[in-house]
């Protein structure tokens, strides 16, 4: 892998075969080059690394999301540091130059009287984010100067906009929300544990709204290359299955799939054996490695038949979740006040199974 | 070319009858071409084929011994009309 530029995102072995970075850097300090070193010696580099279910594509694609429901964060201008529980430090070779670390509580809204926003929903909302690469769990007398503070009354219950989407109820401080030195109070966290490098944000579970349907993963993986032997009992069979970050319509899935072989015209069409389809929920999820990314939940898995040598693509038109009637467009508000929108637009993305077999040697 | 460290194939260029033939293996190709001397000129891009038959005379130029063919293969991908709709 080269160091000052990036590999191509196709699959191409150019940049594999170019070797393995062995350099070090005279601009940072100590420049931890880690898989640099032994990216030529790392089959995926040379993959094709347009895959649906990446955990960075789908953060970012929740980010997005999050931005057309909030209009917060969207467009809010009034930013407000609620606390800060830091310390500086001096890395080694910085020079004199400190870096804070620890954990901050900010605010983000329409400056009042100023902005209109966007969205489905206009109210602040709350942001915690760490820096330390270890878990470290925060915990505050709240009626002490050190109380971690929200920037919502108390006794709200607030819930997480990203994976695993869980609550905390707010407690009592002794800041007075409307500043008249009496109750209702600013809500206080008593406690709350940050993984290495994390972040929430918050806001009141009656505006919470779920994440997009999701793929989280893909077996036997994006641009997988799969050896067979010629004649041997199972060459034209391939086991795969899917796995979403929201359950989903089995019957749906199903349906929505749809088989692209390009085998220069040698074999019959891929099908999927029916009777060896299992939907069932995913309890031992692989975890994201980066915070907030969201994880499998459910699973769709098969055996396809008749699978040629070549390149499979499988596409997945608009599989519908069992959390929202996906027929419906736009955001549709139920009488409890629980916002669900469309996924309409989510499965407009290839999910590309590069499936390989070389014949034995002549 | 599903596995494209190993591009190099001395089993697929055979020769009977007075003219060579190479036996195709990179399934899910369209087209192809192929150079006779080492890419300094290539045939046309043509329709893929199961085994693609080589006369004896195109070699005949070169001035060094032994034959040897570089073939390329392309992969027409057609986004599906879903993503244009």
């Amino acid at each position: 892998m080269f160091f000052t530029s990036r590999q191509a995102m196709t699959s191409n072995i150019a940049w594999q075969r170019h070797g393995c970075y062995c350099l070090g850097s005279q601009q940072y300090f100590n420049m931890p080059l880690d898989k640099a070193v032994i990216g030529c010696q790392d089959d995926w580099n040379s993959l094709d690394h347009f895959d649906p279910t990446s955990d960075t594509r789908r953060l970012f694609a929740q980010f997005n999301y999050l931005r057309t429901i909030y209009g917060a964060l969207q467009d809010g201008f009034d930013l407000v540091q609620r606390g800060n529980w830091t310390y500086q430090i001096q890395r080694p070779g910085s020079n004199g130059t400190a870096t804070e670390m620890g954990l901050w509580s900010v605010s983000r809204a329409a400056i009042a009287g100023v902005q209109t926003l966007n969205g489905v929903f206009n109210d602040q909302v709350w942001l915690l984010f760490m820096n330390e690469n270890v878990t470290q769990t925060y915990t505050y007398d709240c009626k002490q100067s050190l109380w971690i503070s929200s920037p919502f009354e108390s006794n709200t219950t607030v819930q997480n906009l990203f994976a695993p989407y869980e609550t905390y109820t707010l407690q009592d401080s002794l800041s007075s929300f409307f500043n008249n030195s009496q109750a209702p109070w600013y809500g206080c966290l008593p406690s709350i544990t940050m993984e290495p490098f994390s972040f929430k944000a918050f806001v009141p579970v009656d505006q919470w709204v779920p994440p997009l349907p999701a793929l989280t993963r893909y077996v036997p993986g994006h641009d997988a290359r799969i050896q067979v032997e010629a004649g041997s009992a199972n060459a034209t069979s391939l086991d795969i299955s899917f796995e979403f970050n929201t359950p989903m319509n089995c019957d749906s899935v199903t349906n929505a799939m749809s088989f692209n072989m390009s085998s220069s015209g040698i074999g019959g069409n891929v099908t999927v054996l029916q009777s060896s389809i299992v939907c069932s929920n995913v309890t031992n999820p692989i975890l994201p490695t980066i915070s907030g990314a969201s994880f499998s939940v459910w699973s769709w898995s098969a055996t396809l038949q008749n699978v040629p040598d070549g390149i499979l693509t499988i596409q997945l038109d608009n599989p519908a979740s069992t959390l929202a009637n996906a027929t419906t467009t736009g955001v549709r508000i139920t009488s409890t006040q629980r916002h669900w929108c469309t996924h309409e637009r989510l499965y407009r993305l290839l999910t590309r199974s590069w499936s390989g077999r070389v014949p034995p040697p002549m | 070319m599903i596995f494209p460290q190993n591009d190099y194939n001395s089993s697929s260029f055979g020769f009977s009858n007075g003219q060579y033939t190479f036996t195709h293996c990179a399934f899910g190709a369209d087209m192809f071409r192929y150079s006779w001397n080492f890419g300094q000129n290539w045939t046309t891009w043509s329709n893929w084929e199961n085994v693609t038959t080589i006369n004896s005379t195109v070699f005949d130029g070169n001035f060094w011994e032994g034959q040897h063919i570089m073939v390329q293969c392309e992969l027409r991908f057609y986004m599906p009309s879903i993503a244009a709709s």
